[in-house]
């Protein structure tokens, strides 16, 4: 099967901003997850993968052409933009028939492709409301209803996820694997890890412009395990918890803060287990417990903390 | 379900138009444009029998003022919007030459515009002396708002957040002053041309000519918006 994207040392610029820098990659199909931090060049590389940007250096090709010359390859293409806003004027069956007509749907069916594809994606009963009035949830069903109307065999989905509630998330997550089981291309990007994982295990990580590590998201994650995971307690009895824990032997450090305790592990399941032991036997009330490195900051700090491992 | 074809150039214009003309039914700017085409009428009966023999000069001015704030409002801020809100975005990375985005947004504004510039002159004209205008006014401000919106459009896709301001600015304090100069240079200025067009100043006689400077005027612009749009990146 032939690539359906190659970026061969693409880099971009605004003025003497870098978006993009040397970046070769190659998809051949499936469902690929872009992760990076905010301004990490997740959305440089998406619009560029739909035609909007053009590469300042290098070649960047989708199904063998360029988006950005080739008006006949957009057509293969659905793109979900970053941003909410759009045509608050319109009914959301009004903006996808008129973007299916702008895709190529002959006039006649867009109508009913729209109709289609707002029913893929939960919002028939909205499909008369104005956009306007929606939430985001609604809002980022309507784009992604937008970037699938006109049947695209490759879809870009640009933080699809951002600002939906968790029951409109976990609905969202399943439409767009609906898509996937139908044979789409897709390309999601967060820069949320685990919104990443619900939809895919092949990821590419996407740092200061250059792709840092792609592949399958447990390879990375052992890469992560490597080190030492920090898990942050709040609670009204941290010495306990930690003379319960000193003396195992996957806890690299312990350090009292202010308001409870930073414990470091090699083996965060493990210590898991352990904390809730200590917590129910010793009543130990806890206020807060949180990992400092569920988010992708950390991710990012164990890859290129030492080097840039791959 | 779909065909796989990439819409054509007429196509994708019409359905930009379709959905230019749809928002701009139902947002505010539409009723700000009619109140405004009002005032030539305002004025007209404000000041009925008292113009004397300018009254047509005086009314194609006012007609001028009115044109020149109407055609930025509705097609430079449609196409200023669209690039500051990057709504756009959804219309480029669609299977569409650029070009027809703009051509989509004029095919829907300036027919818009004229017909509000139309109504309000003809009223103005007939509240003032009783008669209806000569045909040869509608034809300036035909050719005139075709080539105030291919200004508007110019200008938007140059400064796109302040299209709407900077069309105006220069139709007011630009086009309309070097229009009314005494010198050759005033050729180059929309008004000038509309006003030879229209009838109403007697030195000016040059039919022909004004049609074609018109044109060649909006296609200039026309082509400065397709160039921009063309290099701009979403």
């Amino acid at each position: 099967m032939s690539d359906v994207v190659i970026a061969d040392n693409v880099s971009k610029w605004y003025g003497h901003v870098l978006g993009i820098s040397d970046v070769s990659w190659r998809l051949a199909g499936g469902v690929v997850g872009l992760l990076g931090p905010n301004g990490a060049g997740k959305s440089t590389l998406m619009k560029m993968m739909a035609g909007l940007l053009r590469p300042s250096r290098g070649a960047l090709t989708v199904f063998g052409a360029s988006p950005f010359e080739d008006i006949a390859v957009r057509r293969r293409i659905g793109y979900a933009p970053e941003h909410e806003k759009t045509w608050d004027e319109l009914t959301a069956l009004e903006l996808v028939t008129a973007m299916a007509k702008l895709a190529g749907v002959p006039g006649t069916r867009a109508r009913l492709a729209a109709e289609v594809a707002l029913g893929q994606m939960g919002m028939t009963d909205a499909q008369h409301r104005r956009v306007k009035g929606f939430s985001k949830g609604m809002r980022q069903r309507t784009k992604l209803a937008t970037a699938i109307a006109h049947d695209p065999d490759f879809l870009l989905l640009d933080e699809p996820l951002t600002g939906v509630d968790p029951i409109a998330r976990v609905d969202i997550v399943a439409r767009i694997r609906t898509l996937a089981e139908a044979g789409k291309t897709i390309v999601v990007s967060s820069h949320v890890l685990y919104e990443i994982e619900a939809l895919t295990s092949e990821i590419v990580v996407i740092h200061r412009g250059q792709v840092l590590a792609e592949g399958n998201v447990y390879e990375i994650r052992k890469l992560i395990d490597r080190y030492p995971h920090r898990i942050r307690v709040e609670c009204d009895q941290p010495r306990v918890v930690a003379g319960s824990l000193a003396t195992s032997e996957h806890v690299a450090r312990l350090v009292f803060e202010r308001a409870g305790l930073l414990i470091e592990t090699r083996d965060p399941d493990r210590c898991y287990d352990e904390l809730a032991s200590v917590v129910i036997e010793r009543g130990v009330r806890v206020t807060s417990l949180s990992s400092p490195d569920n988010n992708l900051g950390a991710v990012f700090e164990y890859l290129t903390g030492d080097g840039g491992r791959r | 379900m779909t065909d796989k074809g990439v819409p054509s150039a007429l196509g994708a214009t019409f359905a930009v138009a379709e959905v230019t003309l749809r928002r701009l039914l139902r947002g505010r700017a539409l009723w700000v444009g009619l109140a405004i085409s009002a005032i030539p009428v305002l004025f007209a009966a404000g000041t009925r029998g008292k113009l004397g023999v300018s009254v047509g000069e005086d009314l194609f001015t006012f007609e001028e003022l009115v044109l020149s704030v109407l055609a930025p409002m509705f097609v430079a801020s449609s196409i200023g919007e669209e690039i500051e809100d990057r709504t756009l975005t959804y219309l480029w990375s669609r299977p569409v030459p650029r070009w027809s985005v703009l051509a989509g947004k004029l095919c829907a504004l300036a027919p818009l515009v004229l017909a509000i510039v139309f109504v309000s002159w003809t009223t103005a004209v007939v509240v003032s002396v009783n008669a209806p205008p000569p045909a040869q006014s509608y034809v300036a401000l035909a050719l005139g708002t075709v080539a105030v919106s291919a200004v508007a459009t110019g200008l938007a896709a140059v400064s796109p957040r302040h299209g709407m301001a900077f069309s105006i600015v220069f139709m007011l304090f630009f086009d309309i002053p070097v229009g009314v100069l005494p010198a050759t240079v005033a050729k180059i200025s929309v008004t000038y041309q509309m006003r030879t067009l229209s009838g109403f100043f007697p030195s000016q006689h040059d039919l022909a000519g004004a049609i074609v400077a018109m044109l060649l005027i909006g296609v200039a612009w026309g082509a400065l918006a397709a160039w921009r749009i063309r290099r701009l990146e979403a």
